[in-house]
């Protein structure tokens, strides 16, 4: 391809004296042709904006017309189907006998702190979704086109935000409605009653949350003072919870979910706060930040998409885009010397990854190790549900540990340009993530010492930090190696039915490998409450869960092969 | 807001002003303290390797992005102000269009947002000029890179403006399409508007008087167009020896 002459129509500057007049504006009637020097550029904001509502009309207008309305039809069926089937099974697993009047007592006495509690938690969720430009999520070409607009930021983003807010408010009165009416099952009062109180919190909850997302999103304030502000919140409420306080600020607003039992109109004050909030929200949402709402826009629409995908690998890599969890720069172990003469490459290289996380990986890995020790000692205790608590927490921290293998998996060209097969190299990443897992496994392992320090703690806690290490990256490396269910190309081709189970199984198989590398805990409680030796029975068990987590380690191995030979069996057989 | 109305309203001859403006992303420094003055009808080119901190430079000023620290002045007004908005307009390196409005739509609506009618003669001239003539009444989301790249400068361009700002606008434009852009951009600044454009075209560099080069978020030239090839030579030899 010639390139021009780079002399002609050469982009020199304006004469001096010419800036010295107004500047004129490069007018509509065409980029040729300057305006008068006296002209400027004015826009009539009315108009502006009644030019934004007719594009968003054209917009809705054409999207309704390419709406499948048998589709919608059948979405509506399917959700309508889902909330019956929830509401149906909720309301068997909760019952309808009555409550004792000291059950009812005691529900009248803690229930609000426990509202208050959900409250909090909420508020948070709220905050933090805030600080990141939350709780809305706009389209990139409104961010250009509408954002950079000459028209009152608050006047474009009004309706999104009412939305947004009308949405969050409506969905959690009905859920509180729903809640409402299952607590009439079983304690005393109209059951009407129940589902109003439950209406009201469950909106001024929703409320309070997102008006102090959108507060914290409009006003720019900075993240650590709303973060510190919502943590008191939530430890407050616990700290209620526990009974260490008569009150948290946010026991109030769960009173009015129990007002069947006790009924007191202070709580409508913070009915009003939340009211207030999420108006103020809405009137002040102008404030904010573009740089965070491009990001939030182009974040939130790759995470819907892998949602979509249940690409559970791209949802958590968005996740920590989206909260601004990049990797170092540079490595904390950089200067140290692990090399080991370059023996040992991909040992390495994870290594050096593990270095780059940033601190609130390492904090977030560190509290999961913790959560799950402190589970399994509750589950020890004797509240064997928390086992699969404790599961899931070290699924959660091997997706974390997992990253250098999902890396070589997202860049699956470089992988093939290895002079070794590529099963090989995905399984030597494995060796590192479990170390690390073995680490956190024992600073659990030391907490719960310390709670309850004997020799049976420590020898059957030292067992079950081998399994579940071992599991929980097993179970991390097959949803991480695991292409997402509706990218398999013989997904298509499949019946509805037989594609749900498989998209089930496939989504609760690898916690459930996470879940199974903990149950030597189960069964040493077992042993002990039947006034056996506890440790024999975990390591019986614990054989059986390292051989299923090597059989995922070589499956990880062996998985392009198996799939190459099955592939031509099928292919000689047809 | 009208523009006579107040002396922060005043049109200014100078356009853009960047006061210890960096930008950092966690720990990497994308632009260093940058301090630049940009006078009205001034056509400016940057230029610098991958990561010099171009793009971030033009998005600081498009209000697309906060500094970390600085001050930013575009006609003496904050970036984000309806002032600025009103006369800065916008061509981002990548395409940014509705993807269920046609071409037409969206030069339609993008003029009435900024003070149009919509029917002005501008958008036939536009489309025209830019080959978009077939595709006029055509959803973006069924074009090319280079035919989106061109219904964006369309956008850009369509509606008034004393600064534009455009990032690598000749990406994914066949021969007519980049003559055409830049016969447009060159009437733009006839026109009298300050335009600063973001290329690693060396055939653009030369049509600018004055050229920056940026590397690993410095300015480290600021000069007339033939300073800057010198300067330009110059790193390219020194970067061989």
């Amino acid at each position: 391809m010639a390139l021009p002459d780079p002399t002609p129509h050469e982009l020199s500057d304006v004469e001096a004296s010419e800036t010295d007049s107004p500047t004129p504006a490069v007018s509509a009637e065409g980029v040729s042709t300057a305006r008068d020097a006296g002209s400027h550029v004015h826009v009539d904001p009315g108009a502006s904006s009644a030019a934004m509502d007719d594009l968003r009309s054209a917009r809705r207008r054409r999207r309704i017309g390419d709406v499948a309305w048998g589709d919608l039809a059948y979405r509506v069926y399917t959700t309508a189907l889902a909330c019956l089937v929830f509401a149906v099974f909720a309301s068997g697993w909760v019952g309808d006998t009555e409550l004792s009047a000291a059950s009812v007592s005691s529900v009248r006495d803690s229930g609000p702190a426990w509202a208050g509690l959900f409250a909090a938690l909420c508020v948070l969720l709220g905050v933090r979704s805030g600080t990141r430009a939350g709780p809305i999520a706009l389209e990139s070409a409104d961010v250009y086109h509408l954002l950079l607009a000459p028209i009152s930021r608050t006047r474009v983003l009004r309706r999104p935000v009412v939305g947004v807010v009308g949405y969050g408010v409506a969905t959690a009165m009905a859920v509180g409605a729903l809640v409402g009416s299952l607590c009439s099952q079983r304690l005393p009062g109209n059951t009407f009653e129940w589902m109003l109180s439950g209406a009201l919190f469950g909106g001024a909850a929703a409320a309070l949350a997102l008006g102090a997302a959108l507060i914290t999103a409009s006003r720019r304030i900075p993240r650590p003072w709303t973060e510190l502000l919502a943590w008191a919140l939530l430890i407050a409420s616990v700290v209620a919870v526990a009974g260490y306080l008569p009150y948290a600020p946010l026991t109030l607003l769960g009173q009015i979910l129990f007002w069947p039992l006790s009924f007191s109109p202070l709580p409508l004050l913070v009915v009003a706060v939340a009211l207030s909030m999420a108006a103020i929200g809405m009137m002040t949402i102008g404030g904010l930040s573009i740089e965070l709402a491009q990001r939030r826009t182009r974040l939130v629409g790759q995470l819907r998409f892998a949602v979509t995908q249940q690409d559970l690998r791209s949802v958590l890599l968005l996740r920590k885009q989206l909260a601004s969890e990049r990797p170092r720069n540079s490595s904390r172990f950089s200067r140290v010397p692990i090399r080991f003469g370059g023996r040992f490459p991909v040992f390495t290289r994870d290594v050096q990854s593990f270095g780059r996380w940033p601190w609130v990986r390492v904090l977030r890995v560190t509290v999961l190790g913790l959560g799950a020790a402190l589970c399994l000692y509750g589950a020890w205790s004797g509240t064997t549900p928390l086992v699969l608590l404790a599961g899931l927490c070290t699924y959660v921290a091997g997706l974390d540990v997992i990253e250098p293998l999902a890396q070589e998996v997202d860049h699956p060209m470089m992988l093939a340009s290895y002079p070794e097969p590529a099963g090989v190299i995905l399984q030597r990443h494995l060796v590192a993530p479990v170390l690390v897992m073995v680490l956190v496994g024992c600073e659990g392992l030391l907490l719960v010492w310390a709670l309850h320090p004997s020799v049976n703690v420590l020898a059957i806690g030292a067992i079950t930090v081998v399994t579940a290490a071992a599991t929980a990256v097993a179970g991390a490396s097959i949803s991480v190696v695991s292409e997402a269910v509706l990218d398999a190309g013989d997904a298509a081709m499949m019946p509805p039915e037989v594609t749900g189970p498989r998209v089930v199984i496939r989504t609760l198989w690898p916690p459930l490998v996470a879940v199974i590398g903990v149950t030597p805990v189960l069964l040493a409680q077992r042993a002990m409450r039947l006034g056996n030796d506890p440790i024999p029975p975990a390591l019986t068990l614990a054989i059986p869960v390292l051989v299923l987590a090597g059989l995922v380690f070589m499956w990880v191995k062996y998985r392009e092969d198996i799939h190459r030979t099955m592939g031509e069996a099928m292919g000689a057989k047809t | 807001m009208s523009p006579s109305s107040s002396s922060k309203s005043e049109p200014q001859k100078e356009v853009v002003r960047l006061i210890g403006v960096a930008k950092e992303y966690g720990d990497v420094g994308a632009l260093a303290p940058v301090d630049l003055s940009v006078m009205a009808g001034e056509a400016i080119v940057l230029v610098g390797h991958n990561g010099s901190g171009k793009s971030t430079l033009l998005s600081i000023i498009a209000g697309m992005l906060e500094p970390s620290e600085g001050t930013v002045l575009v006609h003496g007004q904050p970036p984000d102000s309806i002032y600025a908005r009103e006369r800065r307009s916008w061509l981002p390196d990548t395409p940014v269009l509705y993807d269920d409005l046609s071409v037409r739509e969206h030069l339609e609506y993008t003029i009435r947002m900024h003070g149009g009618q919509g029917d002005e003669p501008i958008i036939d001239d536009l489309i025209e000029r830019l080959g978009l003539a077939e595709r006029e009444d055509d959803l973006p989301s069924q074009f090319s890179r280079g035919l989106r790249q061109k219904a964006a400068a369309a956008v850009a361009l369509v509606r008034p403006f004393t600064l534009l700002l455009v990032d690598e606008p000749f990406v994914g434009l066949d021969v007519a399409g980049r003559e055409a852009l830049l016969g447009l951009l060159e009437e733009a600044r006839r026109g009298g508007a300050t335009v600063l454009v973001a290329t690693h075209d060396p055939a653009v560099i030369s049509r600018f008087k004055r050229g920056l080069v940026l590397d690993d978020g410095h300015v480290v030239h600021d000069g007339t167009a033939d300073s800057l090839h010198a300067y330009l030579s110059a790193d390219v030899t020194h970067g061989e020896t």
